[in-house]
């Protein structure tokens, strides 16, 4: 059930820890992470390659399953339970955007985006339907199969599609991965009017710092620990923020930037 | 490459398991079918060697053309075809030079009472009941134990028929010989080798030679030779002591008369081959369909690494080769497996056949030959189903290597749509010729299976998506969202659905058309037992001939107005081997009300014979033709050659109740087939006017009841028997197609686990967005229902509107009504959902299995 107190964060993680394989090959994608997403934003995860950040997400979402430490979505705790639940949370409370491959391939536009809402054999209200894809803009692809629609128009779909069962959080990873910056700009455009219009609470995944730009919020991984939290973000701050976290020259350059690093990530916990 | 061509099979078997599977059934099959007829050759061929033992036999000439592969009559004279010898031409003035022993073969069939009462049965039932004289000092009988039977009323039995029989030496039983039951008393136990599941009785040489050799004639003489004759040399001896009637005899070394039995034997075991491995050939054929499909799918998954194989400079042929190279390992592995499945088969066969007492030689003959044939023709299959897409893969452009996502494009359909069109239109147009009649008929239709077949084949994809549409109708609009999503699925790929289902296609066409032509069939010979058969009651029995005693039984029946009796026998007609069936005189108007085509069918009471229409054709007889026969028992005496009788046809008949091409009067009869050889295989019965129906039925039933194998049938029940014969050869039919149709399935299993792990991504958005896994079951199983009643439904149309042509193409043959068995062919629809379901079984859990992360970030 939705919770009433409308300023409490919408998802939390506990001291979540997630280790893949075992003994010597072990190998831990999240190290004791706390976390608060807040409701009605959009927070965008980054982080290099290996910093956990799709994982993250992934144990949020209830598409794997944390070590230990908890989930709790709206609520629910994810982290605990049977893959029926998990299911029709996924249908009626979560919506997911992908970066790639986000459309039934055999059905319309219009198919697709209600397609959560059949599967759970329910109907769809068809004023929200049309509000979102007026929202969208694609009043007019909405028979169109896939196949003939250009990437930006099948990610607003699949956004279309998230938003269709007024979830309680969307999460999109690396949405605009594949797209050139007009559709990107579509797409972003749309998640943020879905959140400033519609209240919608997004979490995204992303390495692109415009893209962060379009965040309330922005949260770094490195190395499965949280590093750095940033509001408001900027392309600049973002920039900058990431570049801290980058590894080290090995070999030329002074010893001071090594401690540069970590001195610079400390900052950027410490310092809002 | 060749690396490469390894591991990708290596690395991924149950991609090719269920390639590898249908190509050991088909190969099973074409193994188990050679290795099925060296085992009955070897068989036979030593009941030929222990059964035929004699040095030198004395037979009859030819009376036809081709005296040697005819049917009827025993294998050393195959009597139909020749004189008969007098029983006495060796006996008289001195001993032959040489001989230990002459010994004529009289023998006929009898039937045994059993402890229990009930007629002794040979092996599997069909084994037949054989009475032979028991010559004293026969070196071909072993007694043993108790004595040989030498007076009237004595018998012995042979040692598997004293066990069937459950009778022992001393006991007393019944014996229909001759037409009658006689009391008879068991005195000894006799061995006779190559019995294998006949019931022999030995009976007295006095009653023997009255009831088998009645006028003094038997098929053929035995003579054994001496210590120290060659039977070269007891062959010249016994020429030269027959001399006279060198005209009219033959004398023939042991060894060419067992050369001729088992030349006999082999060319029906050759047909019997063929006959099963064209079935093999339809198995094979099906599965091809699955490698073809397999190997498709493989190419297709396999897309970025072959680009990445041409990117560093494999060429088109090494390409193409890899694929092809996977083809052949698939194929070899199966065929391996494929040879000893077939010999198990054979194994498994012979086991039970030995339970029913049928004992086969022992061995499994696979000859080095057999494997060899199995294992190119299980590579030769693999490559050619795999040459298609293997093509494909060597077209790949390298530059495919670096595209995030690779599909293999779609081709358009338009050509194979107009193709097909075009073939199948052209199969109707055959159809259409072959109703309009005429002597091309038979090839029209020939034609006409192979056109429509083939049409629906290549026409398939093009009307995939239409026929799916309307038959997932239902399920679209009651399953949201499932049977839509089942739908698009299975639409989206018409080639590979038109693939799978093309498979069950063919077997359902052979299915529907032998279930039409069945019940046509049983229509037609139900209608011309109801039009033509007037009598009350008909006499028939379960060993074909009915005993004498018993027919004389049943008419002497009180209430019993008239009666008439139809014989069988072989028969030589225009030095052709025949089949002749005679009836008793005033048959015809009294009890069966035949009809002629032309001519009149009461000229048989004047000495003329009638003839059937499509024999009449073949041989261009018309009424007014004279014809030809011979007269087998003729004695030899003469020294005259055989002899010849004539007669004219007097009328053309045309009816499946007529069971052979000529028929005689009762009289022509006696002279042309020899006693032995005559078969007695129907006695009608007219009540008379206002009598009791049911008291006549039981007095005819009590009077044939002592000679155990005679059954008394009104006309429905007649029909009704001839209707289960037809029913047995569909039945046998069927379980030949059920092979392919098991293939089949294993195509659809095949096509939907493939085509599970090719949309492992999809599969997973899915599951994300928020499908249940029984959602995700019921998609596939709904799909996998829709391919299998896609693949029955056109497989029946084709199959049915070919068989439905026979009626009119083959009016000649007697098939004159056309019934559908419409619920058959529901039945059989709902059998092929029903497969579906089976067939999506396993890929179903399997995708319900799939876990929704790795599937959903698969690559």
């Amino acid at each position: 059930m939705p919770s009433p107190d409308t300023t409490a964060p919408i998802a939390v993680a506990r001291a979540l820890r997630k280790v893949y394989g075992s003994g010597d090959t072990a190998v831990v994608a999240l190290d004791h992470v706390d976390v608060d997403f807040e409701r009605g934003r959009l927070t965008a995860i980054m982080g290099p390659s290996g910093s956990g950040k799709s994982t993250l997400m992934h144990c949020m979402a209830g598409l794997d399953r944390p070590t230990s430490g908890e989930v709790v979505v709206d609520g629910d705790q994810v982290g605990r339970m049977s893959e029926r639940q998990l299911t029709r949370l996924r249908r009626t409370r979560l919506g997911f955007v992908f970066q790639a491959f986000n459309l039934i391939p055999t059905l319309s536009a219009r198919e697709n985006i209600t397609l959560p809402v059949d599967l759970a054999r329910g109907s769809v209200d068809q004023a929200w339907f049309d509000e979102v894809v007026d929202v969208v803009g694609l009043r007019d692809r909405l028979d169109h199969r896939p196949s003939e629609l250009s990437g930006g128009q099948q990610q607003r779909v699949a956004c279309a599609r998230a938003l269709i069962t007024r979830p309680s959080v969307v999460f999109a990873d690396e949405p605009t991965g594949n797209l050139d910056s007009v559709a990107s700009a579509e797409v972003l455009g749309f998640l943020r009017r879905s959140v400033d219009r519609l209240g919608q609470s997004v979490v995204m995944v992303t390495h692109e710092p415009s893209t962060a730009a379009y965040a309330d919020r922005a949260l770094f991984l490195a190395d499965g620990r949280l590093v750095g939290d940033l509001a408001d973000p900027t392309p600049d701050t973002v920039l900058d923020a990431l570049r801290s976290l980058a590894p080290a020259r090995v070999g030329t350059g002074s010893d001071s930037s090594a401690g540069t690093s970590s001195a610079a990530a400390s900052d950027l916990l410490d310092g809002r | 490459m060749f690396r490469v061509t390894w591991r990708g099979v290596r690395q991924h078997p149950v991609r090719f398991v269920l390639s590898v599977l249908a190509v050991v059934l088909g190969i099973a099959f074409v193994t188990g079918t050679f290795a099925l007829r060296g085992v009955l050759s070897d068989t036979f061929h030593s009941i030929v060697e222990s059964s035929m033992d004699a040095d030198v036999y004395v037979r009859g000439v030819p009376t036809t053309d081709s005296p040697d592969t005819a049917p009827g009559g025993d294998l050393v004279s195959t009597s139909s075809n020749r004189t008969s010898v007098p029983l006495d031409l060796l006996d008289g003035a001195g001993t032959i030079p040489g001989s230990a022993g002459v010994f004529p073969t009289v023998q006929g069939s009898v039937i045994l009472v059993g402890a229990d009462g009930t007629a002794v049965q040979g092996a599997g039932g069909g084994a037949p009941s054989i009475g032979f004289a028991a010559w004293p000092d026969d070196p071909s009988l072993t007694l043993l134990s108790g004595r040989a039977p030498a007076a009237e009323g004595e018998i012995a039995l042979e040692t598997s028929a004293l066990e069937r029989s459950g009778l022992h030496v001393g006991d007393a039983t019944r014996l229909v010989v001759g037409g009658e039951v006689e009391d008879v008393d068991v005195v000894g136990e006799v061995g006779f080798p190559g019995a294998s599941g006949a019931i022999l009785v030995a009976v007295d040489p006095t009653t023997a030679v009255a009831t088998f050799a009645p006028d003094g004639t038997v098929p053929s003489i035995a003579v054994y030779a001496a210590e120290g004759t060659t039977p070269d040399e007891l062959a010249s001896a016994v020429s030269a002591r027959l001399s006279a009637q060198a005209g009219s005899v033959q004398v023939v070394t042991g060894d060419t008369v067992r050369a001729e039995a088992k030349a006999a034997i082999d060319t029906t075991l050759g047909f019997v081959s063929t006959f099963l491995l064209v079935f093999a050939a339809i198995a094979l054929f099906v599965g091809g369909f699955i490698i073809a499909n397999t190997f498709t799918m493989s190419v297709r998954q396999r897309m970025r690494e072959i680009a990445v194989l041409r990117a560093i400079g494999a060429s088109p042929t090494q390409v193409f080769a890899s694929v092809v190279g996977q083809a052949a390992i698939v194929g070899a592995v199966g065929a391996v497996v494929g040879v000893v499945a077939g010999g198990g088969l054979v194994v498994g066969l012979r086991a039970i056949l030995d339970k029913a007492g049928l004992t086969l030689s022992g061995g499994v003959p696979i000859t080095a030959s057999t494997v060899v044939v199995a294992l190119v023709t299980g590579v030769v299959v693999s490559v050619v189903a795999a040459a298609v897409p293997a093509r494909r893969a060597a077209k790949t452009p390298p530059v495919d290597a670096m595209r995030e996502s690779v599909t293999a494009g779609d081709r358009s359909l338009r050509l194979r749509g107009v193709l097909g069109l075009v073939l199948v239109a052209l199969g109707v147009g055959a159809v259409a010729a072959a109703i309009a009649g005429g002597e091309n008929a038979g090839s029209f239709l020939g034609l006409a299976a192979v056109l429509l077949l083939v049409g629906m084949l290549v026409w398939a994809p093009a009307i995939a998506t239409a026929v799916v549409r309307v038959l997932a109708w239902p399920v679209v609009r009651l399953g949201r969202p499932i049977g839509a999503l089942a739908q698009g699925n299975v639409v989206r790929n018409p080639r590979r659905t038109a693939s799978t289902a093309g498979a069950l296609m063919i077997g359902m066409a052979l299915v529907g058309a032998a279930s039409v032509l069945a019940t046509s069939t049983q229509a037609s010979m139900r209608s011309v037992v109801d039009d033509s058969i007037t009598a009350d009651y008909l006499l028939q029995s379960a060993s074909q001939d009915i005993p004498v005693g018993a027919a004389d039984a049943a008419v002497a029946a009180p209430a019993v107005a008239s009666s008439g009796r139809v014989w069988w026998g072989p028969a030589a007609v225009d030095a052709e081997p025949s089949y002749v069936l005679a009836v008793s005189d005033g048959l015809f108007g009294d009890g069966w009300d035949l009809e002629a085509v032309e001519g009149d069918v009461t000229s048989v009471d004047r000495g003329q014979v009638l003839v059937q229409r499509s024999a009449a054709k073949a041989h261009g007889w018309t009424v007014g033709s004279t014809l030809t026969f011979a007269v087998p028992t003729a004695t030899a005496a003469s020294g005259d050659a055989a002899t010849t009788t004539t007669a004219t046809v007097g009328g053309i008949v045309d009816s499946p109740a007529v069971g052979a091409p000529v028929v005689v009067p009762q009289s022509l009869f006696e002279q042309l087939v020899p006693a032995t050889q005559r078969i007695l295989d129907m006695v009608l019965i007219n009540a008379a006017p206002g009598a009791d129906l049911a008291t006549l039925r039981g007095d005819l039933v009590a009077a044939v009841k002592p000679y155990l194998v005679v059954s008394v049938m009104d006309s429905d029940e007649f029909a009704s028997s001839l209707a289960d014969q037809v029913q047995q050869v569909l039945v046998i039919l069927y379980a030949l197609l059920a092979l392919s149709i098991v293939i089949a399935v294993l195509g659809i299993v095949n096509t939907l686990a493939l085509s599970i792990m090719e949309r492992t991504r999809e599969i997973g958005l899915m599951r994300a967005v928020g499908l249940g896994r029984l959602q995700l079951s019921a998609v596939v199983i709904v799909e996998s229902v829709l391919i299998a009643v896609f693949g029955a439904v056109a497989g029946l149309a084709v199959g049915v509107g070919l068989a439905s042509a026979m009626p009119s193409a083959f009016a000649d043959s007697g098939l004159s009504e056309l019934v559908v068995p419409w619920g058959t062919l529901v039945a059989m629809v709902v059998v092929a959902a029903v497969v579906g379901v089976v067939a999506a079984a396993w890929p179903a859990v399997r995708a319900a299995r799939l876990p929704v992360l790795e599937s959903v970030t698969y690559d």
